[in-house]
Formats: structure tokens, sequence, C-alpha cells
């Protein structure tokens, strides 16, 4: 039998988190996904509370409406009754979710073997209760030009003294769902000089607009190396389970290509914290041939990639603000359709 | 057409301005509507007749071409599943 590690506590962005009598298969997974260092933040006042319970200790099962969530390779249902949401893998598993002011307790409950179902019942709970805390997760590769390359509007760049967007240089948010080449075209850009944000997952303030780089790498296909960037066949890419390779930025950054923190950020377990303000939309497409280009995006697609890659929400009030940072998002930031043809991406025009 | 015509609940609305864009999170359908659009959605719940009344105050068009746009909007949102009917009649 694992064992138990009675108290698990570190912070996510400045909201506090504790697992009670967490099994060490979860508490592997939750470092892995959740305990980020260097993204330290000033503490806020929210707390995520988590209680693992044996397989036998299901409390009754929940009533209320159903609520779907979509999540990779298939959907969850949950029953929603006020601020609280469960979901039921059967009679031996489960997530509840209680919602209150300033804190989210969440008990979990299952056996202490790693179980995919439960473990992604489980995430979606915790970006749940990081979205009632303010937070946005957002499912896009992003990037921070060189200084003085992209020329962004004001409005999509403002400088407010003793805002955070003042620390995190402007970067563009690329779009697209799986193989739309989000990795790819990171990789072209830190080559000419971009500094990577985020790979795939980055969490969002959105009142501020700075975004926080969540993943460690970048990760692609051995094919698409070779192809594109035979400069990187030699570093150190490390197999993932799925069949990608995954490179550390810090990796990245000892092969030449741009991948320093952004600088201002904070610094912890010896990885720059990576963070960008969000100044720009691009939405990636694949193209049988051509040139790479630049397109405007119509406000409605932006939208549309937008909710995709937001997800979401559980809770009506985490979609409302969702619905309200999408908005303003489509509304007054440049917006960019980039197709992806047999050359590297350039610089985006003017807007 | 007769009966309160209502947004359904789980519609998630974004905004652009000029521009409304309606999400189903059940089928991840977008609907977007223009001004006018807008104009009848942000009126409902209601009945035909005062979502023609609205159109005609809001918007310089006559009142069989408003009876025309109500109607055909509020086909396309049943269609949708982005609206309901509820009782009979009762907004008016």
């Amino acid at each position: 039998m694992p064992p138990v590690v009675e108290d698990l506590a570190f912070p996510i962005l400045g909201r506090s988190f504790v697992g009670h009598g967490v099994p060490e298969p979860l508490r592997g997974w939750l470092l892995e996904q959740w305990w980020r260092p260097e993204q330290a933040l000033p503490a806020r006042r929210f707390a995520i509370g988590l209680e693992w319970t044996a397989a036998g200790s299901a409390p009754a099962p929940a009533q209320g409406e159903p609520v779907r969530a979509l999540v990779p390779g298939g959907v969850l249902t949950w029953r929603s009754s006020g601020g609280q949401w469960e979901w039921r893998g059967g009679d031996a598993t489960g997530v509840r979710l209680t919602l209150e002011p300033e804190q989210a307790r969440i008990h979990v409950w299952g056996t202490s073997t790693r179980d995919a179902e439960l473990f992604t019942a489980l995430y979606v709970a915790i970006c749940e209760a990081l979205r009632a805390s303010g937070l946005l997760p957002l499912h896009a590769a992003v990037a921070a030009p060189p200084a003085g390359t992209v020329a962004w509007p004001p409005a999509a760049a403002p400088y407010i003294p003793g805002d955070p967007a003042a620390t995190a240089p402007a970067a563009m948010a690329f779009l697209g769902g799986r193989e739309a080449g989000k990795s790819t075209t990171l990789l072209h850009l830190a080559r000419a000089g971009w500094t990577p944000v985020a790979e795939d997952l980055c969490w969002i303030d959105p009142d501020a607009r700075v975004l926080y780089g969540w993943d460690r790498g970048v990760r692609l296909r051995r094919a698409a190396i070779e192809a594109f960037f035979p400069e990187l066949s030699g570093a150190p890419w490390v197999a993932e389970p799925d069949g990608k390779l995954l490179l550390h930025y810090d990796d990245l950054a000892r092969h030449g290509q741009a991948s320093g923190g952004p600088g201002g950020g904070e610094r912890g377990a010896g990885e720059a914290a990576r963070r960008g303000t969000l100044a720009g939309v691009t939405l990636l497409r694949r193209a049988a041939g051509g040139a790479t280009g630049w397109e405007p995006l119509p406000p409605r697609d932006a939208v549309r990639a937008l909710w995709e890659a937001v997800g979401v929400p559980l809770s009506a009030a985490a979609r409302q603000t969702a619905a309200a940072w999408i908005g303003t998002v489509a509304a007054r930031l440049p917006l960019y359709h980039l197709r992806l043809g047999k050359t590297p991406p350039g610089p985006p025009p003017p807007w | 057409m007769a009966g309160t015509y209502a947004r359904v609940a789980r519609v998630i609305e974004t905004d652009l301005g000029h521009e409304l864009v309606l999400l189903d999170p059940e089928t991840q359908e977008m609907f977007s509507l223009n001004e006018t659009g807008r104009c009848i959605w942000r009126t409902l719940p209601a009945g035909e007749a005062p979502l023609i009344a609205a159109l005609v105050a809001a918007y310089d068009v006559s009142p069989a071409a408003a009876e025309a746009d109500v109607r055909r909007l509020l086909t396309e949102l049943l269609d949708a599943g982005l609206i309901e009917v509820r009782g009979d009649a009762a907004g008016g």
C-alpha cells in the first residue's frame, strides 16, 4: 500500500492549496500538474482544500442538473446543485467540488491506484476552483517577440504604473487544436528570437491580461524535429508517454534558441518564470502548400477559437467571467489568422 | 407563432459590441447575431408582438419588415436550440 502524505501544501499562483490524506500516486500527479514554484505570486485570499478518502467512503449521490465538461478524449458529466458539482465514476470513485466565497473544497474518493478518469475529473475540479479565484486557463502557445519587432497598437499593450502587466512583455497567443502547429510555430519563432512563454497551456489573470506559462518545455514528434529543426536533433529530448519528445525550455536555451524568461518575473527552483502580457491573438491553420502568411481574423472567429482555448466552465459565474474576457479580447486586441504553409512565419504585419 | 420566447438558460453570450455571439455549451455550436438580432435577443423573454415593437422602436423599419425579421430569427434560434417557447401567448 502506498504511503499516505497527510498534508501536501503549496501555492498555485498565490492561491493556497492543501491536500489531506493524499496517497502517493495522486501526490506525484498534483505536484507535476500544479506545483510551479517559479510562478510565485503574492498571496491571494483564496484557499483550495483537497481531501482524499477511501473508495468505500463515497457520500450519498448528489442530485442536480447535469453539466457536461469536455475533456481530452471524451465528456465528463457532473451533477450541479447550488455551489456544488459532483462527478461519479461508478460506485467506487468520484469528485465533489464545493465553491464558497474565497475557498473551494474538493472531496475525492477512490482507490489509491492511478485512475485516469478520476484524475481527469480532479483536474477539472481544480481548474474550476482556480476559475472561481479569478483566473482563466488558456490552451495556447504564447511567445513574446524581441523588443521593437512588432508594432502593437497602444490598446494592446497598455502601460499602467504598478500594473503587473508592466513587468511582463507583450506576447502573442497562438490558438489551435491538437496538431494545429502550435509547437512547431513556437520553435520557428524561438529561432527568430521570440521568447517562449507557453507551448500549450498557460493561466491568465483576465484583469491584467498577464499570462503565466504552465508547461515546462516544447513537445514535438521526432519527424518534425528532423524535418524542421535539425539543429535541435542532438538536444536532450525526453520521451513522453504519447510518443512525443519533450525539450525543457532551459535545454532549448542552451541550444541557442531564445528561451530565457521574458524578464521581470520571479524565479524559483532554478527555472525562469515565463510570463507575458496578452497583446494579440492568432489562430493557426495548416495549409497544404504555399507560403506561410498572416491574415486578419474576424472577431467572431476569434470568439470561437478563444472559447475552444479557454474551455467552458462548470459554473455560471465562471462562464460569465470567461465570456466577458473573451468579448473584450476579441473586440480590442489585434486578431490574426496565420496560414501555415511551407515557409517559417515572419513577424505579424502592423495591425 | 404564439407564446413567450425565452433564452435557454445554458446559452452563453459573448458581447462584441456590434455583434453578439451565442454559444451552446452542450453542442459547442455558435450563433452570431447582428445589431437587430441582438436587439431581439435582449428583449427576451417576450412574445412576438413586443419583439416587433422593440425592433420598430430601435430601428427605422416598418412593422411589416420587423415582423418578418422577428419571425425569421425566432425560427432560426428555435432550430438552433438557443430559445424555447413557454406558455401560450402569455407574453403578448
